[in-house]
């Protein structure tokens, strides 16, 4: 796995936790609520502007109309031509007009009606173009009077507004995503320690338990309960352990007796049939000695508490001692038997060397003479881990049957001698190595394949 | 020989007891560990066989002891215990054999027989010579009636354990262990087979047999009787 995948991986698992999830609903929502409540500030904020512009204007109207009355025409005109002069300072514009004649403007006013209303593009005396002005006329004598006010002030303040409603947003969903990722992240390195801790156990590492923290949260119950159930796991593996080993001990001195009593009995008759029946009573024996003597090697392997084995062993080099022992077997049977390629595995160099035995042995018992029976041991890349295969183009097993083979005393050839351990033993070598064994057509034959773990974490 | 038993099972005592004595042995039976660690050292028996888990000394310590005191004699160990490591742990203690229980007598023989035959011998020896047959054990050359006999590493192997315990049983599972350093049923006749090709070069092109089969559990070798 390279670097961005793993960072790839990682972000996946981040991005998929609850925590994560539940800040991106918080940030929809403070979005949601944050773009309401801001439209909401904006409108409240213009009308209370507009308000405000509405009344001056008003209240400058009530003061020309005012004037007017008061004054001769003379005066009149100059206090609104010094007027619409000094509105022009203020960014206010004014227009007076008496039946068309302009009397005094500062702005290009047009003359209305007594209302209210927005005019687009005013050009002032200054040479300005006010984009949006807000304009009130109204009669004062005999002048028309037009007064106006520029509203690129409400523009800038709603733009004012908006922008900070914005920042505080952007602030917000930042500050939520990194919660978010943060509380993920925890959970993801909580919930990575439980698998650890499992994922040892799987592998035959019964003492290995997922940390719980001072404080626990909900993943640290979780990780606690698991914990206890791994005790009691453990406690029951060392339990079958010691039984096996008591059983075997007190099952094997009677044995012993037994056969050595078996033997003295065969050793005393002479010839008949005490004879035959004493010689079958200690064969007989053997079986059972032989057939215990794999349940127990079996139960041993699948009890073993202690870390994986995991010194460096040479799979080539056991497939080429295993293809010599059996290659004269093999060839007896009329088969050939070879072994080839190089692989190097953590392991347990004395089972590998008996499971791939086992794996020879139910080949040439099993595939039939003229097979070619093959051992091979190689590692396909960097990625994947190194396999163990024993391959035959012999008589195979029906696909149906291939997953009960591994099972204890599964003898598919009744007529055929063994004890039908042979690939449960094989199986349990695997599993104690973290390896999957697998079984498959090779078209024709069987192919059985032991894969080992490219890393630990691969499992 | 001389064979001290050390077994606290009385009914397994008595059957091997009886049975060495009947191959012409004199066996000496003890059921206590401590007791038997004295007795080995004042009788020096030419065979020492112990049962692993023995009251007073376990059988691990007795051979320990024994080899700390210096006594030099073989002993083979005796246990209902067989795992793989505790194998070791056996050999380590300084025993020169391991049987696991429950075992066949005749294995028991020859794995005894072979403790007492390695004992002598001083000096070493440059060639194996059973009637006709030699083997060089320092050219690796199999010669007989003069004429030279190719083999493989695996078959001088073989032929050599066999000649060394000439006119002994050679069990099958001895083999195994030494020639192949197995120790597991391997499932097939493999030690078969691979005796048939020995024969074949070995006994076939010639007059009369040197291998012969015993019964249905190892080999022999000896010349016409």
């Amino acid at each position: 796995m390279g670097r961005a995948e793993r960072l790839r991986r990682a972000g996946a698992g981040l991005t998929s936790g609850a925590a994560f999830r539940g800040a991106l609903y918080g940030i929809a929502a403070f979005c949601a609520v944050l773009l309401l409540s801001g439209v909401a500030v904006l409108m409240a904020a213009r009308h209370a502007v507009m308000a405000d512009i509405q009344a001056g204007l008003a209240a400058q109207l009530a003061i020309v109309q005012e004037m007017a009355a008061a004054n001769d025409p003379v005066a009149f005109e100059a206090t609104v031509t010094d007027l619409a002069r000094r509105f022009a300072a203020a960014n206010m514009v004014v227009a007076v007009y008496q039946q068309g004649r302009v009397v005094a403007a500062n702005a290009a006013l047009p003359a209305t009606p007594a209302t209210w209303r927005l005019v687009d593009d005013v050009t002032t005396i200054r040479g300005e173009t006010l984009e949006r002005v807000l304009v009130l006329s109204g009669r004062a004598g005999g002048y028309t009077v037009v007064l106006g006010r520029d509203l690129a002030g409400v523009r800038r303040v709603s733009h004012a507004i908006a922008g900070v409603l914005a920042g505080v947003g952007a602030v917000m969903v930042a500050t939520l995503i990194a919660i978010g990722w943060g509380l993920s992240a925890r959970s993801e390195r909580a919930l990575g320690r439980i698998e650890a801790a499992l994922d040892l156990v799987s592998r035959g590492e019964f003492g290995a338990r997922a940390p719980v923290a001072a404080a626990p949260d909900q993943i640290d119950r979780v990780a606690a309960k698991i914990n206890i159930h791994l005790d009691r796991l453990e406690v029951l593996m060392a339990e079958a352990a010691n039984r096996a080993a008591a059983i075997a001990h007190d099952l094997r001195t009677p044995l012993a007796r037994a056969m050595l009593s078996a033997e003295r009995l065969l050793a005393a008759t002479d010839g008949g049939a005490e004879e035959t029946e004493a010689a079958a009573l200690v064969e007989e024996l053997d079986r059972l000695a032989r057939i215990f003597d794999a349940i127990l090697r079996i139960a041993r392997i699948e009890g073993a508490q202690d870390a994986r084995p995991a010194e460096p062993v040479d799979l080539g080099s056991i497939l080429a001692e295993v293809a010599d022992l059996y290659g004269a077997a093999a060839e007896a049977a009329g088969q050939r038997l070879s072994a080839e390629g190089q692989a190097v595995v953590a392991g347990d160099a004395v089972l590998l060397t008996q499971a791939a035995a086992n794996l020879a042995a139910n080949a040439v018992a099993h595939a039939g003479p003229g097979a070619r029976i093959r051992l091979r041991a190689g590692a396909p890349g960097p990625e994947a881990g190194a396999v163990l295969v024993c391959e035959d183009d012999g008589r195979g097993v029906p696909a149906a049957q291939r997953g009960r083979v591994l099972d204890p005393f599964v003898r598919l050839d009744l007529a055929a001698e063994g004890t039908g351990l042979g690939l449960t033993f094989v199986r349990a070598v695997a599993e104690r190595h973290g390896a999957r064994l697998e079984l498959a057509d090779a078209d024709p034959g069987l192919r059985v394949t032991m894969v080992f773990p490219a890393r630990l974490t691969d499992l | 020989m001389k064979i001290l038993l050390v077994e606290d099972d009385d009914r397994i005592a008595t059957f091997v007891a009886e049975g060495l004595a009947r191959e012409g042995h004199a066996v000496e039976q003890l059921g206590d560990g401590r007791a038997a660690l004295a007795r080995c050292l004042e009788a020096e028996p030419d065979v020492a066989v112990v049962d692993r888990m023995l009251p007073g000394l376990d059988g691990l310590s007795l051979v320990r002891a024994l080899r700390a005191a210096g006594a030099a004699m073989p002993v083979l160990v005796l246990t209902a215990l067989d795992q793989v490591d505790q194998r070791v742990e056996g050999f380590r203690a300084g025993a020169d054999d391991y049987l696991g229980k429950p075992f066949h007598f005749a294995e028991l023989l020859a794995r005894v027989e072979a403790l007492g035959r390695r004992k002598g011998g001083a000096a070493p020896e440059t060639a194996l010579n059973v009637h006709d047959l030699t083997l060089d054990l320092v050219t690796h050359r199999a010669t007989r009636a003069g004429q030279d006999i190719p083999l493989h590493a695996r078959e001088y192997r073989l032929l050599e354990l066999m000649m060394r315990q000439a006119g002994r049983v050679v069990t099958r599972s001895m083999l195994l262990d030494r020639v192949w350093n197995i120790n597991f049923e391997p499932g097939t006749t493999v030690v078969e087979t691979h005796v048939s090709r020995l024969r074949a070069k070995v006994d076939k092109p010639f007059d009369c047999a040197l291998i012969h089969t015993v019964r249905n559990f190892g080999y022999v070798m000896h010349g016409p009787r």
